[in-house]
């Protein structure tokens, strides 16, 4: 009872969980450069897989935490994370269809997109100032732990959201 | 009015996924960069954020502490050796620094110079670094509980880190000196020539500011100057790293490594000022006593 209660706002949950690891400070130089983004990699499989959970609205909301808590322009992250579901939805049931190692490329190319939607607007309001390591080391490492956070987001999904 | 509910349910999605597009849009243009948002916004989601990175990071600091113990059991022997043999050297200039000391709070007296007693000193652990390619900004465990307040200096030992931007009831957000939107008032050791230290968003700073005839040299040591500024006066920045000529004609481009390692901050000191604090120039005192 109190789990199927709990189930609808999992996907929430799991999205804060990922920002908090995602921001976590770790006493390493490669951390810096090479850090995953985990809020993509979990808006993206609930998108897909769950869209009555996780619409443009969570969307919005974890864009709007990751401005506070990064001090980015307020409204930046949320405008583009909006921007990444809508896209997710237009093309998810080419995503729910394809093979896991070809959605590997495509999860890059989200995290891309998100950054380029960042960096036009930085550029234009502060013109290049930013480090290239870091917006080049993003979408790498966000490939490298992609199977390991989607394998756990299938766990919970599976043992959470598909209890009959 | 039944024709637009019916149509309103239809494209519900479509409505919401456009009302967030403009919202975030409106957010963007309105809402200037500095501009607090609303502040229970900002204290459940620096504290929430902070809470769970405490938890996150707990195994992380729990094994590093167990490696650093046995790391230290396994080199006592030798470390008390050597510093046995240390404190045979030094303690004749324990004498020494006494001596300076009391000098040092003489000539203090005399130039009519106190040290800041409204300076409140505070420890606090980085938790979180939510640093992007475009922003880079720390996460402290410590808020306004602690006694923490905006514009409080951040130090290591090896210089400053930044200022505290935001204040949650348990956690603090520190823009770090790299960051874009930093300024801190500065001055060169050696020459007292004073500019202002600005973050680029990469791993080194510059120093604006600092006209064509100033004497600024490689090498250099550069320390806040304590003008107009939240940081105290003569507080560690970091090392001139080249000096160019300006674009402008006017100015040098002096490029500044910066003394802490970002990437390694783990435990800071915050200098928070209290309600007398007055940050102290000495060369005003100097300037006065010079009168005749």
């Amino acid at each position: 009872m109190i789990l199927s209660s709990f189930a609808p706002f999992l996907p929430a949950l799991t999205i804060f969980m990922a920002m908090a690891i995602q921001e976590t400070s770790l006493p390493l130089a490669s951390w810096t450069v090479l850090r995953p983004d985990m809020v993509i990699i979990a808006l993206f499989y609930w998108r897909i897989y769950r869209p009555d959970l996780c619409g443009p609205v969570l969307a919005f909301i974890t864009g709007l935490l990751l401005d506070m808590i990064s001090t980015t322009p307020i409204g930046l992250n949320a405008l583009s994370k909006v921007i990444l579901i809508l896209l997710a939805s237009r093309y998810g049931k080419l995503f729910r269809a394809m093979d896991f190692l070809l959605l590997l490329p495509v999860i890059a190319i989200f995290v891309l997109i998100d950054e380029v939607i960042q960096f036009t607007w930085v550029v234009v309001n502060n013109g290049l100032s930013f480090r290239w390591d870091i917006l080049a080391g993003r979408p790498v490492a966000t490939l490298i732990v992609m199977p390991l956070q989607v394998r756990l987001l299938i766990f919970l999904h599976r043992s959470l959201l598909e209890v009959r | 009015m039944d024709y637009f509910l019916v149509l309103i349910r239809e494209h519900r999605h479509a409505i919401v996924a456009a009302s967030m597009l403009i919202l975030s849009l409106l957010l963007l243009l309105a809402v200037r960069p500095g501009t607090h948002s609303p502040e229970f916004l900002e204290d459940a989601a620096l504290d929430a954020i902070g809470y769970i990175q405490n938890i996150v990071q707990s195994p992380v600091l729990a094994y590093r502490d167990l490696a650093t113990k046995f790391g230290q059991w396994q080199n006592l022997d030798e470390e008390n050796r050597r510093f046995s043999e240390e404190l045979k050297l030094l303690r004749p200039l324990g004498t020494r620094v006494v001596e300076l000391e009391m000098e040092n709070r003489r000539l203090r007296q005399l130039l009519n110079m106190s040290l800041d007693p409204g300076l409140k000193s505070l420890g606090a652990s980085v938790v979180g670094d939510t640093s992007t390619a475009f922003a880079n900004v720390l996460l402290i465990d410590a808020g306004r509980d602690q006694g923490v307040k905006i514009n409080a200096s951040v130090l290591v030992p090896e210089g400053i880190v930044g200022r505290v931007v935001q204040t949650g009831t348990t956690s603090s957000l520190v823009l770090t000196l790299l960051d874009l939107n930093s300024r801190v008032p500065a001055m060169v050791q050696r020459t007292r020539v004073r500019g202002i230290v600005a973050g680029i968003n990469g791993q080194k700073l510059s120093m604006e500011y600092i006209g064509k005839d100033d004497d600024v040299r490689v090498g250099d040591q550069i320390l806040t100057s304590g003008i107009a500024g939240s940081f105290p006066k003569g507080l560690l920045i970091g090392t001139v790293l080249e000096v160019k000529e300006g674009d402008t004609g006017l100015f040098q481009h002096v490029e500044i490594q910066p003394s802490v390692d970002f990437d390694r901050v783990e435990e800071v000191r915050l200098l928070i000022p209290g309600r007398q604090s007055v940050i102290i120039d000495s060369s005003k005192h100097l300037n006065v006593m010079k009168k005749p």
